[in-house]
């Protein structure tokens, strides 16, 4: 599997934590450490999708996500928004910004990597991502990009 | 300062709770002394709102039963400890104990601070943080540290006083919103480690920035749990990143009077500490139902 995902988060432990399984998995992992690294990684690389923390210095996650919509190829690029933060009007934040869904954290592996699948393969086939939840019934088995 | 944080101290003129007096008053409670039942009695009925009774043995060994017959009926609400002499002769009957004439937590003189102050959080725990603000707080701790083992609550929780002694690593989140306070995540350097292994499986070198970082990350997600249940009634919470302490011996202070709620939670030999501090909070909010369905942990919301 040849997917590259992002991991945007200030926590060294969570980025390891996710790190692990996904390179398990197959996928290249690239890292950055707060929303302005983030990125300066998007624009560097040729990045599938993004896992992206909402609280971290020097740029947020929502902000991040906004300056990468702006760019041409992130347009429709699949981003997470990975964050401790339930509260509804963040939520509403997120979608705002141009995030495809919100995860809670601490996440278990085998939920999240059911949704990186479940958008990708969508993504690969060129199912619209905000049908998502209807489209996942009919997508293909094959995971190759 | 509301009538029903105060503490009623029954002792002898000499007697040993003088300690256990400037502790309440730390923890924010006006503490007042009387040297007798009769005299306590009287101050019962002028306000009956106290929160706790504390009766030495020195002041108790004659008319016991019938003085806790009287302050229940002045005071229901009110708990009472009552020291028990070396000889018994201060305590209540096993019968009127059973009638629940009896005070609510019986303690051996002489006292022992720890023992007494473990009492004290006990009964007056509810005054600062209520019970479902308390069950929240464990829930969100639980929650995210069983991630990686059976983590236990151990004993009960306490209150502790706005002086804090800090272990090897510490994490303090501030939030603001709603409600203000910060939540803090402590532990030895020993125990991080074991923590961290069961987190981080096989990710070398283990070193001390990153059990730090741990500690910050555990701190953070437990902080978004309880403010997930602040969020269900209502009330919206904003919070940062983690500040970092390593300062074990040190003592950390915050201003305000309130105590913070504490629980120490086990998972074998990994030990962590935390306590989670509510400057000012409007309890009645909480009496409405569930206002607001928040997210769930394994739960995504897809837009």
């Amino acid at each position: 599997m040849s997917w590259c995902i992002l991991i945007v988060d200030d926590s060294s432990s969570v980025r390891s934590q996710l790190r692990a399984p996904l390179e398990a998995k197959g996928v290249r992992v690239i890292e950055a450490e707060n929303g302005s690294e983030g990125l300066w990684r998007a624009r560097e690389n040729n990045i599938d999708l993004v896992l992206a923390d909402v609280h971290m210095p020097v740029m947020d996650g929502l902000r991040m996500i906004e300056e990468l919509r702006k760019l041409r190829e992130y347009a429709t690029t699949p981003i997470f928004v990975l964050t401790s933060d339930a509260a509804s009007s963040r939520v509403a934040e997120g979608k705002k910004a141009g995030a495809n869904g919100w995860i809670l954290k601490p996440v278990k592996h085998e939920m999240l990597w059911k949704a990186i699948e479940k958008v990708l393969v969508c993504k690969s086939v060129n199912v619209n991502l905000p049908s998502l939840e209807h489209a996942t019934a009919q997508a293909p088995a094959s995971h190759s990009k | 300062m509301s009538t029903d944080k105060q503490v009623l101290v029954v002792d002898a003129a000499n007697g040993t709770l003088g300690g256990v007096m400037e502790e309440l008053d730390e923890l924010g409670f006006q503490v007042i002394w009387v040297p007798t039942l009769s005299a306590a009695l009287e101050f019962i009925q002028a306000r009956p709102k106290l929160s706790l009774i504390i009766a030495s043995s020195a002041a108790t060994h004659v008319g016991g039963l019938d003085f806790l017959v009287q302050a229940k009926e002045l005071a229901p609400s009110v708990r009472i400890i009552w020291g028990i002499s070396a000889d018994h002769s201060s305590a209540p009957s096993p019968s009127a104990t059973r009638r629940g004439q009896g005070p609510d937590s019986l303690i051996p003189e002489p006292f022992r601070s720890d023992e007494l102050r473990t009492v004290i959080s006990e009964l007056l725990a509810e005054h600062f943080y209520p019970a479902a603000i308390a069950e929240a707080i464990k829930a969100a701790a639980l929650e995210v540290l069983s991630g990686r083992g059976d983590f236990k609550v151990e004993g009960g929780a306490f209150l502790v006083a706005n002086q804090t002694a800090l272990s090897d690593l510490s994490a303090v989140i501030p939030f603001n919103g709603g409600v203000s306070g910060h939540l803090m995540v402590g532990m030895t350097s020993e125990h991080a480690k074991l923590l961290y292994q069961a987190f981080l499986p096989g990710v070398r070198p283990i070193r001390i920035d990153r059990m730090e970082d741990l500690v910050g990350e555990l701190c953070n997600q437990i902080l978004g749990r309880i403010n997930s249940f602040f969020a269900e009634h209502a009330v919206s919470i904003q919070h940062g990143t983690p500040i970092f302490i390593r300062a074990p011996g040190s003592t950390f202070r915050y201003p305000g009077r309130q105590p913070s709620f504490a629980v120490t939670l086990v998972n074998g030999e990994a030990r962590v500490c935390l306590e989670y501090y509510l400057s000012d909070f409007d309890r009645d909010r909480l009496q409405s139902p569930v206002a607001t369905r928040v997210l769930q942990l394994g739960e995504i919301r897809y837009f």
